[in-house]
């Protein structure tokens, strides 16, 4: 689950044009500056693309941080392998 | 969505937000409803010094609060205007909300995350009930917005914001230049083919008078229709100022969205809100008048001495919400006129007071997001 949340952090960085040190678990939408509501489906969407997931509709305004999307993500991600032939 | 709700606690508010929104009998949200806006008057009573001001001269303090919520004061929106009203410090602003008033005055308008996540919450819910839960391609009405690390955001694209939530996709097939907004045909025509071979159902999404003039116009025009999947939903939102000076009404309106895109009338979605309360919308589909849900409540009153009303007759809308913690927008006045048409729960089985808007108060400033292309930079969506 460690490659999942390297995975994440190193999406929202390249998404969001910062350093992957320059946010943490407790970082949330807004608090940098190009995750607005456009960057936030963005995010989504290449987090579906990179992990072969699918996210609800109330996944998508559930997490607040990103500690928050990365359990989503594992949670997607365990669920996707349950479902794998 | 049961984590944010789980984030206010044990909150009168948190029991409120996490009713279902159209779902509760009147006998039941009453005493929710009233336990959470007095909640929310206490923060504000203690925080803002022009809430407490106004409160005092009417004589409700916390220890007073009333029973009657009509008897609450409210703020006119007019006071919102070029005015910060916040009820937490400035370093707990996120975001400032501007409406798109180019010939008034614009109403101004402090979010902090509490505030925000709110918001998103319950318009999410809200949507949720006339959209469907789950995501689809969204082909919207604007133009993209420019990334951008403004803290303050117009009305129009905040307004975008919770729909958002619904899309897994999003193509702006409108493009901005010299000024105006134009329909880029080619790319609407490439998207077409691209989601008619998906055969996903879409969601048309966009501001009233843009989706009219933009797209629902110019197709009556040429004469042509789309068809898009079947399933497929048009959301609007935004003031009707414009197109009624056009001679088009909600009527006409749907009836010409019928023809030109082929949706069924009862999935075209009329959302109604207003800057001092951003996120907390109301919709009707199709003809079918807008529906108070669980999260606030309406009251009608009469032009002159500002008494509410008995049902049908019309006046100024008054609504009452308890979501807004950063600023005192619990109770405002709007300057829009409408009337109470209906209470309990409607055919479909949904719970609320249901009302339709008849138009602006004679002295009202001009605004409306989508009424008016704003000139100012296009600012994080």
């Amino acid at each position: 689950m460690n490659d999942i949340r390297s995975g994440v952090f190193r999406i929202i960085a390249g998404q969001f044009s910062v350093e992957e040190n320059g946010f943490s678990d407790k970082t949330g939408p807004g608090d940098l500056p190009m995750w607005n509501s456009l960057g936030h489906l963005q995010l989504v969407m290449a987090l579906e693309k990179h992990f072969q997931i699918r996210l609800t509709a109330d996944d998508v305004m559930s997490f607040e941080d990103i500690g928050d999307l990365v359990a989503l993500v594992e949670r997607a991600v365990r669920n996707a392998l349950r479902e794998t032939p | 969505m049961s984590s944010t709700v789980n984030n206010e606690g044990e909150s009168a508010i948190g029991r409120l937000l996490a009713a279902s929104p159209l779902g509760l009998p009147e006998e039941d949200k009453r005493p929710l409803f009233s336990a959470a806006m007095a909640e929310a008057f206490r923060h504000h009573y203690s925080n803002n010094d022009v809430f407490r001001t106004i409160s005092r001269k009417q004589g409700i303090t916390p220890e007073s609060f009333p029973a009657d919520l009509s008897l609450l004061p409210y703020l006119p929106a007019a006071l919102f205007k070029n005015r910060t009203l916040a009820s937490v410090p400035a370093d707990k602003i996120t975001t400032v909300l501007r409406s798109s008033a180019t010939s008034g005055t614009p109403s101004v308008v402090s979010i902090d995350r509490t505030t925000a996540r709110r918001q998103s919450f319950i318009s999410a819910k809200i949507m949720a009930e006339y959209l469907g839960h789950h995501r689809r391609p969204f082909l919207i009405l604007d133009a993209e917005p420019r990334p951008s690390a403004d803290l303050e955001i117009m009305t129009r694209t905040a307004a975008m914001r919770g729909f958002l939530v619904f899309a897994d996709s999003a193509i702006f097939v409108l493009e901005e230049s010299d000024g105006c907004l134009r329909l880029d045909e080619g790319k609407l025509e490439r998207s077409l083919g691209d989601l008619d071979k998906s055969g996903r159902d879409v969601c048309v999404f966009g501001f009233t008078h843009l989706l009219y003039s933009r797209l629902i116009k110019p197709l009556l025009e040429k004469g042509r229709t789309i068809r898009l999947p079947a399933g497929s939903r048009l959301a609007h939102i935004g003031g009707w100022k414009r197109l009624r000076a056009e001679n088009v009404d909600s009527g006409r309106f749907l009836e010409d969205a019928v023809r030109t895109l082929g949706i069924q009338e009862d999935r075209i979605i009329d959302f109604y809100g207003f800057t001092e309360q951003m996120g907390v919308i109301y919709a009707g589909a199709g003809r079918s008048p807008k529906t108070v849900h669980a999260y606030a409540e309406i009251i009608v009153r009469d032009f002159d001495a500002l008494r509410p009303v008995a049902d049908g007759k019309p006046g100024l809308l008054q609504f009452l919400t308890p979501i807004f913690h950063s600023h005192p927008g619990i109770s405002i006045l709007t300057e829009d006129v409408g009337r109470i048409v209906g209470r309990g729960a409607d055919k479909s089985g949904r719970w609320g007071t249901r009302f339709e808007i008849l138009g602006r108060a004679e002295n009202a400033e001009p605004r409306g997001c989508g009424d008016l292309f704003p000139r100012v930079g296009r600012s994080g969506l």
